[in-house]
């Protein structure tokens, strides 16, 4: 059961420069656009963006799923190791389910609603792991008793349709878990729950990763649910990676002016009632049409000439802190930031 | 019928909108009925803002429409500036309306895709004939700019020219174009991205201030209704767990339910690598309204739950020492400064 490649890469995941762009009548949209990031095993990353971020297509990318739909793929995907887009289908499809796994955002429509959950999940294991339907049967009762359902052996006949939508999302992991991937990529896994079961699913989400070592992504609007959950964080914007950090770096010491406007704007139980609420003023940059320079650039406050002119680079401050800002929050961390970039010097006179 | 109860309900005369014992049943099939709010009272007092928060399946967006009678409630009263609505017929009910508009979670399907933005949000007026054409125009074009909108940008447009969270905008500016006394929000901001939400929280803020609106805010997200909110009535399957000023509810909730809603909201902290808490989760489900459980309707997920919660409903009684703060539980986390511990005769009044 365990893959065929004893760790010879540093990283579990590694994407290299990975862009996403699709064909629309306007022009092309550019999804994703040179993200790099790399994932360990047991670990989690968190990606946190808003609506059109790209960190959705990001995650079908690393899953080999964009492509041939209109969509156009450069840059790498490393998956211990191997390089997953060169892999003929036939391959892919292999790594797909065995050794990631992924978890969609609404659970009724990631399950089929006529098959009962039980040959949902011993289906997997019979296409990957090459289990005989009754071995397979009995594997998902106890996976459905390892995610926390109640009276499996029942609940292996029902229809998704007879469950609440926080056990659904509990078979949904229990199909994820069926062929122990090596990762699990989880695409807003909580967001059509309500918070009590946000937080048991979570919860779920971080011992099963423990107990079985695997590594996480973490996608999420929330930067709640990734504050908690996550090693690392990667904050997206307009479909780049915007900064980049340890949980506790990032959210102590944001240092893009988007990321501490995002963190600013959320309401949070320890402000006063009433309180007025910092808004990011405009809208998300269209992806056809990007604005040059900086992306966020026409909505920062600190915007200047040269934000709009030319794009940031992803600087490294101290403590392995990247951020993609001219003008970044911290003012300490400037002085790292300049001596990395040549270019730098170059259109100051605007 | 306990668990509800009307301790905590101020003075008749002092509220706008005063809902008593309401029960919405709906048919669930040939013999089965679902009891989706189930015997509850809460007031508002003009120019506050109410907060219902719940899981899903709690009854209160339910609570929302039966306010409004839509549909009207299978029993109890909906008292609206003193007249009982559920006495009312049809037309007299339609009457109302303009003073009372309710705002739906999902801006975009809320609005016809067919229609300008000036037709959307000048319709109330054509409907109820107020004003001239051209006095009507000005109203619409006034009414945008207040909701933040460029009315010589958006006037001509229709919905699919605009993002969820200008949809919204333009859902408030229909429903305040009426200038209504009282707004039932139904989780105006749950389907939108966190940096349109706060616009849209502040707009709401402005607007209430500006019409001087008397609200009732719905949301599952505690911290939205705490920002909103100056008292909170928290619902579980049904009934009313605990009613409190906002700030004494989040600083020292009394209902073992509120605590465990508390307890999950996702903290803007980092504490994994800490190894610091981890949010105390609440087990279990919410149970099938088709069968609530006996006594206090969340003692199957209680953390306290004794025998004498299966046996007996609570009823709302006074908690902790701060005024208005009220918790339905036999063995709540506060308890009132005075109250007899033997639960209040005095104070259940309405059983």
């Amino acid at each position: 059961m365990t893959s065929a490649n004893p760790g010879s890469a540093a990283h579990l995941l590694d994407v290299e420069d990975l862009s996403v762009s699709f064909t629309t009548p306007r022009g092309r949209l550019h999804a994703v656009d040179g993200v790099s990031l790399t994932v360990d095993e047991g670990k989690t990353l968190g990606i946190v963006g808003e609506s059109g971020s790209g960190k959705s297509v990001l995650a079908r990318s690393i899953m080999g799923l964009t492509e041939g739909r209109g969509g156009s793929v450069s840059g790498r995907v490393r998956l211990n190791g191997r390089e997953i887009q060169s892999l003929p289908p036939r391959e892919l499809r292999d790594i797909r389910g065995r050794e990631v796994a992924m978890i969609f955002q609404d659970p009724m429509s990631s399950l089929n609603p006529v098959l009962r959950v039980g040959r949902q999940i011993a289906e997997t294991m019979v296409r990957h792991l090459g289990f005989s339907k009754a071995q397979a049967n009995e594997r998902a009762v106890e996976l459905l008793s390892q995610v926390g359902i109640p009276s499996p052996e029942r609940r292996v006949r029902d229809y998704p349709h007879q469950l609440s939508g926080g056990m659904r999302q509990r078979v949904v992991i229990a199909i994820a878990l069926a062929c122990e991937p090596r990762l699990l990529l989880a695409d807003e896994p909580t967001t059509a729950l309500d918070v009590t079961v946000q937080a048991q699913i979570l919860e779920l989400l971080a011992t099963q990763q423990q107990q079985r070592k695997m590594g996480m992504v973490l996608i999420t609007h929330d930067f709640g649910v990734v504050a908690s959950r996550s090693d690392e964080i990667v904050v997206m914007y307009g479909g780049q990676v915007v900064e980049r950090a340890s949980s506790r770096e990032l959210l102590r010491n944001p240092m893009m002016p988007y990321t501490s406007a995002l963190m600013r704007s959320i309401p949070t139980v320890d402000r006063p009632i009433h309180s007025r609420l910092s808004v990011i003023n405009g809208r998300p940059p269209d992806l056809v049409a990007r604005p040059s320079g900086c992306r966020f650039a026409p909505r920062c406050p600190k915007a200047q000439a040269r934000c709009t002119e030319e794009v940031p680079p992803l600087a490294e401050a101290s403590g392995n802190h990247h951020y993609r800002c001219w003008f970044p929050d911290d003012a300490s961390a400037t002085a790292v930031a300049m001596g990395q970039e040549a270019e730098a010097g170059a259109a100051d006179g605007g | 019928m306990a668990g509800s109860g009307t301790a905590h309900l101020r003075d008749a005369d002092r509220a706008l909108i005063r809902v008593e014992d309401l029960v919405v049943r709906f048919r669930a099939s040939r013999n089965r009925y679902v009891q989706a709010v189930s015997g509850i009272s809460l007031d508002v007092i003009p120019g506050e803002t109410v907060g219902l928060v719940g899981e899903s399946g709690c009854g209160k967006s339910t609570t929302g429409r039966a306010i409004v009678q839509l549909p009207p409630p299978t029993s109890g009263r909906v008292l609206y500036d003193g007249v009982d609505l559920t006495t009312l017929d049809a037309k007299q009910v339609r009457a109302i309306r303009p003073e009372l508009q309710l705002i739906y979670q999902d801006p975009i399907s809320s609005l016809d895709p067919h229609m300008t933005v000036e037709q959307i949000v000048g319709e109330p007026l054509d409907i109820w004939k107020r004003g001239t054409q051209a006095s009507r125009r000005v109203l619409v074009a006034e009414t945008l700019e207040a909701v933040g909108l460029d009315p010589k940008a958006t006037l001509d447009k229709r919905p699919r020219e605009f993002s969820g969270g200008q949809c919204q905008r333009i859902c408030i500016a229909r429903a305040l174009i009426l200038e209504p006394k009282a707004l039932i929000l139904d989780e105006p901001v749950s389907s939108l991205d966190v940096s349109v939400q706060a616009q849209i929280l502040n707009l709401l803020e402005d607007m209430k201030d500006r019409y001087g609106l008397t609200m009732i805010f719905i949301a599952h997200d505690l911290a939205v209704v705490r920002n909103a909110s100056d008292v909170v009535v928290v619902m579980y399957l049904g009934k009313v767990c605990e009613v409190a000023a906002t700030e004494d509810l989040f600083a020292s909730p009394a209902h073992p339910y509120t605590d465990g809603l508390l307890a999950s909201i996702p903290q803007l902290r980092a504490s994994r690598n800490g190894n610091g808490s981890q949010p105390r989760t609440l087990a279990g489900e919410l149970p099938s309204p088709l069968d609530p459980p006996s006594g206090c309707r969340f003692r199957t997920r209680c953390p306290r739950a004794a025998g004498r919660c299966a046996e007996e409903e609570p009823t709302l009684r006074a908690a902790g020492d701060s005024g208005h703060h009220f918790v339905a539980c036999h063995f709540p986390l506060v308890e009132a400064a005075l109250a007899p511990t033997a639960a209040g005769p005095a104070v259940a009044g309405s059983e």
